[in-house]
C-alpha cells in the first residue's frame, strides 16, 4: 500500500505508518539486490568456462572478486604514501588495492565534475538565452537538435582525434555532451511554463529580466531536475568512454587495460565502483535537487492542507 | 522612484485625496490605498475590435466594435455565455492581447501592452508554487522596487484581510484551492493597481467557499474603491457583486445594466422585485428567459 493510501480519515498521514512503509520499501530494494546477487552466484558456480591467457572465470564469483580481482587492483598502484607499487618488487596489498582505485578514482572524478559542470553551466545559459530570443532560437534549436540525435559515444574517437590522449579531450567530450543534453532540457522546460505564469509576472510589472530571474528559472526547476539526473547518468558513460579512448588514468584506464588481457574479474570489480560512484552521484544531486525544489509537491513529505481559520471555514 | 505607494495626486481631478479624508468619507478602521487617490482610473473601449487567426486558417472575430466606459470606482460585472468574448474583453484591458482596431483608454492615457496599473485575477490558478504565501502576495512589490520593510507591512495587512495571516510563510501546495485563490487576490490589491480585472475568479470553487470570497472581493473592493471589471458567467455573482452589468454575446455588448440594490445584498435583497427583474433580464440577453431575446438579437444586429 502506498503512503499516500495509509493517511487517516482526515487526510493526514500517520508519521508512524509513513516511516514503517518507508523501512519496507528500503528493505524490499535490498531483498532486490540479494536476489540479483544469489542469481549471480549461483551462474558463476555453474559457468566454469575460463577465458584469455589470464585464464579467469567468465563470470567471477563476488569471492573471486574479493579475493583475487581487488587484491591484483594494486597492480595499478604506482606506488608512494609507503606502499611500493607491485611493478617495482613490491607485494600485492590491499592497501596498495585501495589507493590505486583511490587515485584512479580521483582522476575520473576531476574530469567528470569538471565537464558536466561546464555542461551544465553553458547549457543553462545557452538554453535560456534561445528561449529568450526568437532570432536565437532560430538560429541555434535546429542545429543543436541535430546534434543530440547524433549518439555521443560515436564522436569520442574524434575527440580522441581533436584533443589527443589528454583530460582537456575528455573533459571537452563529456562537458559536449552534459551541454547538449542541458541545452535541449532548458528549451522544453521554458517551453512547458504556464503561460498564466507569465501573464501574473507581466501584469504585476515584471521586466523581462525579472520574469525570467523569478518566474521563469524557478519554474523550470523540477523539469531541470530531471534533466541534472540525466546528464549526471550521462556524465559517468561518456567518463567511461573518453577514459577507455583516451586518457592516462582513471578507472576507465584500468578497466581497458583489465580489457586486452581479459581479466573478467578485474572488469566486473571496476564496474561495480562505477556503479557505486554513479549510485551515489545520483542519490546526492537527488538530495540536492530536491532541496531546490522543496516546494514542489512532489515534496512533500507529510501531505496534509493547512485547515483555515473558523472565520473561513468556507474552504 | 514612483511606486504605488508614493502616488497621492488625483490626475484627472488634480486633488490630493489623504487618507484621513477615505477613512472620515467612510467610516472604515483601515483603508489600503497607501495614500494614493482610490478614485483614480475609469477604463474606457473604444471603437475596439479583436479578431484571432485559427490554425486552420480561418479567422474568428471575438469582438466587435465595442464602446465601453467603466467608471472610476465602479465595480463592473461582465457575464455571458463561453466563447462570446468576455475574456478577450478583460485581456485588451489587461494589454494581453492587442486590439486589431480601436484603442483602449486607462484615465486618460491610452495603454500599450500591459502594465502594473491593471491588476489581473486569473482564472486559472496562477499563485507561484516557488515562493511562500506572503512573497506572492509581495511579488508585485518587489518587482516594483518597494523597500523589504514597506513590502512586509503591506503584505501583512493584506494578508490579514484576506485572514491568510496564520499561513504567511506556508507553501502554497499547503493551502487549500480557496486559499489560494485568496492569496491571488491579496496579491493583486497589494500591488495597488488602478485598475482590477478578474477573469472568473472564482468559477473553479464550491458554492460556500466562492460566496465567502465573493465577501472578501466586495470588502476590499469597499474598503479601497478600485475600479473593478469582473468576468463571471454566474447571473448571481453578478448581482451580489455589481455596481453595473454587462452582458456579452457575439463580440457585442447585447446590455448595460446598473444595478441599484442596496448592500449589504443579502438573501432578501437578491429575492427583491427588482433583482428578479434584473435577473430574468440577464437571463434573458442569455437566452435562458423568453421574452427579450428578440431584443438582444436585435441589438446584436
Amino acid at each position: 500500500m502506498s503512503p499516500i493510501d495509509q493517511r487517516d480519515p482526515v487526510g493526514n498521514l500517520s508519521l508512524r505508518r509513513f516511516a514503517r512503509s518507508a523501512v519496507s520499501a528500503a528493505a524490499l530494494r535490498l531483498e532486490v539486490v540479494v536476489i540479483l546477487a544469489g542469481a549471480w552466484e549461483l551462474v558463476a558456480h555453474f559457468a566454469v568456462t575460463r577465458i584469455g591467457t589470464s585464464g579467469e572465470p567468465i563470470f567471477p564469483s563476488l569471492e573471486y572478486l574479493a579475493k583475487n580481482s581487488f587484491l591484483e587492483m594494486s597492480n595499478y598502484w604506482s606506488g608512494g604514501w609507503g606502499v611500493p607499487s607491485p611493478s617495482n618488487g613490491g607485494a600485492q596489498t590491499y592497501l596498495g588495492a585501495i589507493l590505486a582505485l583511490a587515485s584512479a578514482s580521483l582522476a575520473s572524478f576531476e574530469r567528470l565534475f569538471a565537464g558536466i559542470g561546464a555542461g551544465l553551466v553553458v547549457g543553462s545559459v545557452l538554453g535560456l538565452v534561445v528561449s529568450a530570443s526568437r532570432a536565437a532560437r532560430l538560429m541555434l534549436s535546429g542545429p543543436v537538435h541535430f546534434l543530440r540525435m547524433v549518439p555521443f559515444l560515436a564522436l569520442a574517437p574524434l575527440f580522441e582525434v581533436w584533443f589527443g590522449k589528454s583530460d582537456i579531450g575528455a573533459i571537452l567530450f563529456i562537458g559536449y555532451g552534459s551541454l547538449v543534453v542541458t541545452f535541449v532540457g532548458v528549451i522544453n522546460a521554458v517551453g512547458l511554463v504556464p503561460p498564466v505564469q507569465l501573464a501574473r509576472a507581466r501584469t504585476e510589472g515584471a521586466t523581462r529580466l525579472q520574469t525570467y530571474r523569478l518566474v521563469i528559472l524557478p519554474s523550470i526547476m523540477p523539469a531541470m531536475r530531471a534533466t541534472i539526473l540525466v546528464v549526471i547518468g550521462l556524465g559517468w558513460t561518456l567518463d567511461v568512454a573518453a577514459e577507455m579512448l583516451g586518457a592516462q588514468s582513471g578507472l576507465g584506464v584500468i578497466m581497458e587495460y583489465a580489457l586486452r588481457l581479459a581479466y573478467t574479474g578485474r572488469v566486473m570489480l571496476v564496474s561495480f565502483v562505477y556503479l557505486l560512484y554513479a549510485a551515489v552521484s545520483f542519490y546526492l544531486v537527488q538530495w540536492l535537487t530536491g532541496w531546490a525544489i522543496r516546494w514542489h509537491p512532489s515534496q512533500s513529505k507529510s501531505p496534509h492542507t493547512i485547515k483555515p481559520r473558523p472565520a473561513f471555514a468556507g474552504d | 522612484m514612483k511606486t504605488a505607494h508614493s502616488l497621492g495626486q488625483n490626475r484627472q481631478g488634480g486633488e490630493s485625496v489623504t487618507r484621513a479624508h477615505i477613512d472620515a468619507a467612510q467610516g472604515s478602521a483601515r483603508l489600503q490605498t497607501h495614500g494614493k487617490n482610490p478614485y483614480l482610473a475609469n477604463v474606457r473601449l473604444e471603437r475596439v475590435s479583436v479578431t484571432f487567426t485559427r490554425s486552420s486558417g480561418g479567422t474568428v472575430t471575438a469582438i466587435e466594435n465595442v464602446n465601453l466606459t467603466v467608471e472610476a470606482g465602479e465595480l463592473l460585472c461582465v457575464i455571458g455565455r463561453s466563447g462570446e468574448g468576455k475574456t478577450t474583453l478583460l485581456n485588451v484591458i489587461a494589454g494581453l492581447v492587442p486590439p486589431n482596431e480601436g484603442r483602449v483608454l486607462v484615465g486618460e492615457r491610452e495603454i500599450h501592452g500591459t502594465g502594473a496599473d491593471r491588476g489581473v485575477i486569473f482564472q486559472a490558478d496562477c499563485v507561484y508554487p516557488w515562493m511562500r504565501v506572503a512573497e506572492n502576495v509581495g511579488f508585485g512589490l518587489r518587482v516594483k522596487g518597494v523597500p523589504r520593510s514597506q513590502r512586509d507591512r503591506v503584505v501583512a495587512e493584506y494578508l490579514e484581510l484576506v485572514g491568510l495571516s496564520h499561513v504567511a510563510k506556508s507553501w502554497p501546495r499547503e493551502l487549500s484551492g480557496g486559499m489560494r485563490s485568496r492569496v491571488a487576490v491579496a496579491s493583486v490589491f497589494a500591488n495597488d493597481p488602478d485598475v482590477l480585472l478578474a477573469d472568473e475568479p472564482f468559477g473553479a470553487l464550491d458554492y460556500v467557499t466562492r460566496r465567502r470570497l465573493q465577501e472578501v472581493m466586495l470588502d476590499l473592493w469597499q474598503r479601497t474603491r478600485k475600479t473593478i471589471v469582473f468576468v463571471t458567467h454566474d447571473v448571481e455573482e453578478a448581482l451580489l457583486l455589481g455596481t453595473r452589468i454587462i452582458v456579452v454575446g457575439g463580440g457585442h455588448i447585447l446590455d448595460d445594466h446598473p444595478v441599484n440594490l442596496p448592500r449589504p445584498r443579502d438573501e432578501e435583497i437578491l429575492a427583491s422585485r427588482e433583482a428578479v427583474e434584473t435577473r430574468r433580464r440577464l437571463l434573458s440577453f442569455l437566452g435562458l428567459e423568453p421574452g427579450i431575446v428578440a431584443a438582444a438579437e436585435d441589438v446584436s444586429n
